[in-house]
């Protein structure tokens, strides 16, 4: 028995390793790229990437892919240009090597129609070929959802794979929500900016690192992936409407307000306290050697 | 009746020579450590004097102790609403400069101060803060009278006197002063044990010691507050309160605590009083001029059978009711009634008692015409031509007593809230005894005067011989009676000691634990 439980731990073992040492381009595409950018299916957050090896130079992907900011800041034409054209949506940096990269590319250029013309469809490793169902589309939310997708976002109803609610990081300018959080990006209008399909692959996987970090181990499910997205439509269709607060001024006065309160109150409380020690007029009188 | 043991001392203040041993015997053992260099468990104090720390007597400042709102007990300054408002910080704490900076002498500097034209000194250091200070203060700073102004005409005890008497009480020639030792009161009405928000502090079921428990302490400082003897102590190092602990470590082996057990004038005295819990709370709540009656009240008569039921139900150990019917303290508090709680108007009920002392106010100063005697005197001699006389004759009863240079109003004020008369009966007794074994020893007081002040007192001679033997020839188990502690018994609750047997110095620093 033992034995053969130490058998299944090597054979365990090596098939890890020989799945870990090398993994596929089309793997790495949907793990990341594929939440903004689709191959030869129009543009989702970020450009449709067919024949893309065409539009660039290998080198200037590299680079771009690598670090798009650092592109950016150095003043590259083409990559401001490029920024400024998709919104200004900053790409993360790709957690690649150079050789990942340089697989994804050779991946996307196989998808191209001239090759596919040329060569046929690729295999594709991904053995679900099930037909896709017809995605719902957020417009047909019903007021029950958004309001779900609302207490989702705050947390009001806990995330069913217990990841931490939206607001902890998020704000969206909104009545029935008080201030979110000012650790990552406004919310209020990312639907107008990314779109429903935009909007909905960043929520069910999300492609930047704080984030991704943060939902690890706890994935988003469709039903709420739709009723989130369906609730930041709301947010984006309503935002002219609401009466948005900064708190933060508020909260400044009301600090110093209540600061000065609460001396008031104690200078009160303690108005009888000890201000010195019993001995103090004697210590006085015998440092100063004063005459009695 | 809910009868428990209580481990009840009596200091007698007439024997009290001020030489602080017991202070440095506690010292040693135990407050001669980090941030507990300014503790004195046990300290000696000239009275009249302010103490120590300063004025801890003048509950105005330091609002410790109970105080009877409407015939119930509340603590002054440290109760529950009081004690929650003031937590985060409490306005009655005594600071340092209230006890005095610790310190030391750099002894060093003598030895490796370079050669110059001046001799080294040692300079004082902090103990706090380790710099060079200007010694201001010390534990027994106002020791004899020193510093009188600035210390013993500050006396709390002196506001219920007359300025013409308290003025009397520091001419030079009327100058009078005696000593107090204080320990913790180990209180049946313990004001700390009250006030602490931690729960930390307990009063040891089996004797009464009341003790901190260092683990569950968090440093609130309510026990220093609430303490109306300032008998609990914040260590600033440790971050935790001290107090006495009665060296229960030496009574659980069967020895005298080390104050007593070195005390020079053998003035302490330490035995078991049996005492009904159910009326503590009567007792601390009753009148001012009760209170000293009320507290005496709940001490119980160990021989009486009903008490020795109801302690034997409370599993009280026959050794420890045997000790209780030799207890010194049960002679001096309850039988004889010569020993008085320190400041009974603080309600804690103080365990610890004082038989007030009797010289400062047994001698009168005459006019007399002291010519016969200068001539008698060897010419080499050094004559003062006055004319007082330091007069200790007992010529005429209870005289002195009247007329003393001492006012009894103050040792009222010390011993019975105010009450002289009490004060005046305990003296008499003492002056009694006195009397009678004069007249027996040196019989030069005739047998009727005797007879006069024993009827007056109401003193048997038995009993005027079994004080003077307890007052003057007591040896070591006369004066502290000691009941076994049973700790095996104890220790039989919660282990079988069969397990522990003869393994003492065996073992491993871990024990070893089989399948582990």
């Amino acid at each position: 028995m033992r034995q053969s439980k130490l058998i299944f731990c090597f054979v365990l073992m090596f098939s890890n390793s020989s799945i870990f040492a090398q993994r596929s381009p089309e793997l790495l595409f949907n793990s990341f790229c594929a939440t903004c950018h689709t191959i030869n299916k129009g543009k989702l957050i970020g450009p449709d990437l067919v024949d893309v090896n065409k539009r660039r130079s290998e080198t200037w992907l590299l680079e771009f892919i690598t670090s798009s900011q650092t592109m950016i800041s150095k003043g590259d034409a083409d990559a401001v240009a490029l920024f400024n054209e998709n919104n200004k949506m900053i790409m993360p940096d790709a957690p690649y090597s150079t050789d990942e990269i340089k697989s994804i590319l050779g991946y996307i250029e196989t998808k191209s129609p001239d090759y596919v013309a040329q060569v046929g469809e690729p295999k594709s490793e991904n053995v679900n070929t099930e037909p896709e169902e017809p995605i719902r589309s957020v417009d047909e939310a019903t007021e029950s959802e958004i309001d779900l997708g609302r207490m989702l976002f705050t947390g009001e109803q806990r995330l069913a794979g217990r990841g931490p609610a939206c607001m902890s990081c998020h704000n969206v300018k909104n009545d029935k929500l008080i201030g979110g959080g000012l650790l990552a990006k406004d919310l209020t209008d990312v639907f107008a900016r990314m779109n429903e399909a935009g909007v909905k692959a960043i929520v069910s996987s999300s492609p930047f690192p704080a984030m991704k970090t943060a939902y690890q181990n706890a994935t988003v499910s469709e039903e709420e992936v739709y009723n989130l997205t369906a609730f930041l439509k709301y947010a984006n269709e309503q935002q002219y409407d609401q009466h948005g607060r900064d708190y933060m001024v508020y909260f400044l006065w009301a600090g110093g307000v209540s600061f000065v309160i609460l001396l008031i109150i104690y200078s009160l409380m303690w108005r009888n306290r000890r201000r010195e020690s019993v001995n103090q007029r004697i210590y006085d009188r015998q440092l100063k050697s004063a005459p009695y | 009746m809910d009868v428990r043991s209580q481990m009840s001392m009596v200091f007698h203040l007439d024997k009290c020579i001020g030489c602080h041993t017991c202070s440095i015997a506690c010292k040693n053992i135990w407050t001669d450590r980090k941030g507990a260099e300014y503790m004195w468990w046990n300290n000696v104090e000239t009275k009249p004097g302010t103490g120590y720390p300063s004025k801890w007597e003048d509950q105005d400042i330091y609002k410790g102790g109970w105080e009877n709102k409407n015939g119930d007990i509340s603590l002054k300054g440290a109760g529950k609403l009081r004690g929650l408002m003031n937590i985060f910080h409490n306005p009655h704490l005594p600071v340092i400069d209230d006890y005095y900076e610790p310190f030391t002498y750099k002894y060093l500097d003598l030895i490796e101060s370079p050669a110059r034209d001046d001799q080294p000194t040692a300079r004082p250091v902090s103990l706090i803060t380790g710099k060079p200070i200007d010694i201001k203060s010390g534990p027994n700073w106002d020791d004899d009278l020193s510093g009188t102004p600035d210390y013993a005409r500050k006396d709390p005890n002196l506001q219920n006197l007359s300025p013409a008497e308290q003025e009397a009480m520091f001419q030079l020639e009327r100058m009078a002063f005696f000593y107090l030792p204080r320990i913790c009161n180990h209180c049946l009405n313990p004001a700390c044990v009250a006030s602490c928000p931690s729960g930390a502090i307990y009063k040891r079921g089996e004797d009464g010691i009341v003790l901190i428990n260092q683990e569950v302490c968090r440093a609130w400082r309510m026990c220093v507050t609430a303490c109306p003897y300032k008998k609990s102590y914040f260590n600033w190092s440790s971050g935790k309160s001290e107090k006495c602990i009665l060296c229960y470590p030496r009574i659980e082996a069967g020895l005298a605590p080390a104050c007593m057990h070195s005390c020079v004038g053998r003035i302490r005295y330490l035995g078991v009083v049996l005492y009904d819990a159910d009326r503590i709370h009567e007792a601390a709540s009753a009148d001012e001029s009760d209170l000293v009656d009320s507290q005496l009240d709940i001490i119980m008569d160990p021989f009486d059978p009903e008490v020795i039921a109801s302690a034997k139900k409370n599993g009280i150990a026959d050794s420890t009711i045997k000790a209780a019917q030799d207890s010194p303290t049960y002679k001096f508090v309850k039988v004889w009634g010569l020993a008085l709680p320190l400041h009974p108007e603080f309600r804690t009920l103080p365990m610890l008692f004082y038989v007030p002392p009797l010289l400062p106010v047994m001698a009168s100063l005459k006019e007399v015409d002291n010519k016969a005697q200068a001539e008698k005197m060897d010419p080499m001699a050094k004559n003062w031509n006055d004319s007082w006389l330091y007069d200790t004759s007992t010529e005429e009863l209870w005289g002195t007593i009247e007329r003393a240079r001492f006012p009894l109003k103050y040792l009222a004020s010390l011993f019975t809230a105010g009450d002289e008369e009490k004060v005046k009966h305990v003296l008499k007794k003492l002056m009694a005894v006195r009397i009678y074994r004069r007249g027996k020893t040196v019989g030069d007081i005739d047998e009727e005067k005797v007879n006069k002040v024993m009827h007056d007192t109401g003193l048997t001679p038995e009993e005027a011989e079994q004080i003077y033997y307890l007052t003057a020839l007591a040896k070591f188990d006369d004066r502290f009676v000691i009941p076994a502690s049973h700790r095996e018994q104890s220790i039989e609750m919660l282990d079988f000691t069969g397990d522990a047997k003869g393994t003492t110095g065996f073992g491993f620093k871990e024990s070893p634990v089989r399948g582990a």
